[in-house]
């Protein structure tokens, strides 16, 4: 939408006057709208730094866009688009890209969860330590620290067991 | 095995899930439990081959079947069963709208009383389900965490220590499981409560959805309820957050149903007896209407407005009067008209015993 005024720059000030009964919306670019005697922030440190700021992540996204999983040849950019993964190895080869998003959808990154009979036994122990740790934060939320002590102790003796 | 026959004798009747017993049935429908899994060693599928597609399909039905031996299951390979039969299944929440519509080799396999329902090559090489009547999340756990145990053994799932069960979908990575009751929760949609419930339902992270799951309408006031995460949080901890929340909705729709009959007893049993006559006596409904009126005719049940008619009928008829089951019963395709007027005829059979109290 252009500016009323001048009609060439785009219209960015949107306004509603009421006058009386009368309701007028009017759309105007900043500088007619400035001439107009209106208040309008010019571009200040905050909008620099957000323009900054987005130039960075469109660097990153271009990037990750790139990333190809070695294994199947799927692409994070056919990701994005599909919402389907090529293959298990995806995970690992999008990790940049993946881990944010598992973040935000899940609000964590770690599995602590069922360990199939079939991942072996230090799969096992790692989903054991995940759990023990997870219940470990819970308790000193809760500030049981007692509970909290047993836990670590725990968690150490597993740390110890898988290093020998 | 006469595939024609077997999906005629499934659309006489329902899956025993449908019943109507178990715990807070007049309220909870169902309970499910799914679980999405790959096979280690195979692409997902959008970027698996023809050959590949197969080869999953040959080793899981093999596994599945193995497993489900004493269930007496049956398999149907989908690849080039007819639109109809799709339909059917999707109806009866055998299989997804999304493997329906899908292509190549694929299949489903499920028991004979349609608790378990495994589909094979839909969005994940695996999507195992357990339902149960009623709000029975742990016994569902139960049979399908031990199904999964006898189907990974025969060949190993696609997973990392760190992120748990891979999956098609970053929605359903760690457990990949989805935890799900159906609630019918007319009290709340009459007394326009249902919206706050919901609010403070997702608030907790679940999910609300219509009958069919993902994507579809709520319809004849019946609800999904299941949880959205699946990383970050153990299977027992996301069956324990639906086990908390279901019996307070189920507390809510009770008070709700309440405050109807003493608040409006005349409009209630008005608005039920109506419903009641009008499935008695219609010559010609559509799909949407018949959910609505089921609905009302429904709560009339169990609340005592309608007597001698089972639950269990009632429910049956929300699944038997969906095009493809009335297609299947008449045993002949129908166009809407004519599926709108074997519809009413059906529904008038299966509702006589039921009568109004003295």
């Amino acid at each position: 939408m252009n500016c009323e005024k001048c009609k060439k720059r785009v219209a960015t000030v949107h306004l509603t006057e009421i006058i009386g009964d009368e309701k007028r919306e009017v759309d105007l670019c900043v500088e007619c709208a400035a001439e107009q005697g209106l208040a309008v922030q010019p571009p200040g440190g905050m909008e620099l730094l957000a323009k900054l700021i987005n130039q960075q992540i469109g660097e990153e996204l271009s990037a990750m866009a790139g990333m190809r999983c070695p294994s199947c040849g799927h692409t994070f950019l056919a990701f994005r688009t599909q919402g389907r993964l090529g293959c298990p190895r995806d995970y690992e080869a999008f990790e940049k890209g993946l881990g944010p998003l598992l973040e935000r959808m899940h609000g964590s990154v770690e599995h602590v969860g069922k360990v199939p009979p079939s991942a072996g036994e230090e799969a096992r122990r790692i989903g054991e330590l995940n759990r023990l740790r997870r219940e470990l934060r819970h308790a000193v939320d809760q500030e049981d620290f007692e509970r909290a002590g047993l836990l670590r102790d725990q968690i150490r003796q597993r740390e110890h067991s898988g290093g020998s | 095995m006469d595939l024609e026959r077997d999906l005629e004798r499934l659309a006489g009747a329902s899956g025993e899930w449908l019943r109507g017993t178990g715990p807070e049935s007049d309220i909870v429908i169902s309970s499910r439990v799914r679980l999405a899994r790959n096979l280690e060693g195979f692409p997902f599928l959008v970027r698996a081959s023809l050959g590949q597609r197969r080869e999953i399909e040959k080793v899981l039905r093999q596994a599945v079947l193995e497993a489900l031996a004493e269930e007496g299951a049956m398999y149907l390979a989908l690849e080039s069963t007819p639109e109809l039969d799709l339909q059917l299944l999707v109806e009866r929440h055998l299989i997804s709208r999304e493997l329906a519509q899908g292509e190549g080799p694929r299949g489903v396999a499920f028991s004979r009383t349609e608790s378990i329902a495994v589909m094979i090559n839909e969005e994940d090489h695996l999507r195992a389900q357990v339902l149960g009547s009623g709000l029975a999340l742990q016994e569902c756990w139960t049979a399908i965490d031990r199904l999964d145990d006898q189907i990974g053994e025969r060949h190993p799932y696609a997973f990392s220590s760190t992120l748990g069960f891979l999956t098609a979908c970053p929605t359903n990575v760690g457990t990949g499981i989805r935890v799900s009751v159906m609630l019918h929760l007319p009290g709340l949609v009459w007394t326009k409560q249902i919206e706050k419930v919901f609010e403070s339902v997702r608030q907790m992270g679940l999910a609300v959805r219509g009958l069919y799951g993902e994507g579809t309408q709520a319809s004849g006031d019946f609800f999904q309820l299941s949880n959205q995460r699946t990383l970050g949080q153990s299977e027992r901890d996301i069956l324990d957050s639906l086990r908390s929340v279901v019996p307070r909705i189920v507390a809510y729709e009770r008070r709700a149903r309440q405050s109807l009959l003493e608040q409006s007893p005349h409009q209630l049993d008005d608005r039920v007896s109506r419903a009641l006559g009008m499935l008695r006596h219609a010559r010609t409904i559509g799909s949407e209407e018949t959910m609505l009126l089921l609905s009302a005719v429904r709560l009339g049940v169990n609340l005592g407005l309608v007597r001698d008619l089972p639950i269990g009928r009632v429910n049956e008829l929300f699944i038997l009067t969906q095009p493809a089951h009335l297609q299947k019963i008449n045993r002949r395709a129908l166009d809407r008209d004519k599926r709108n007027v074997a519809r009413a005829e059906f529904i008038r059979t299966r509702l006589n015993g039921g009568r109004r109290p003295a």
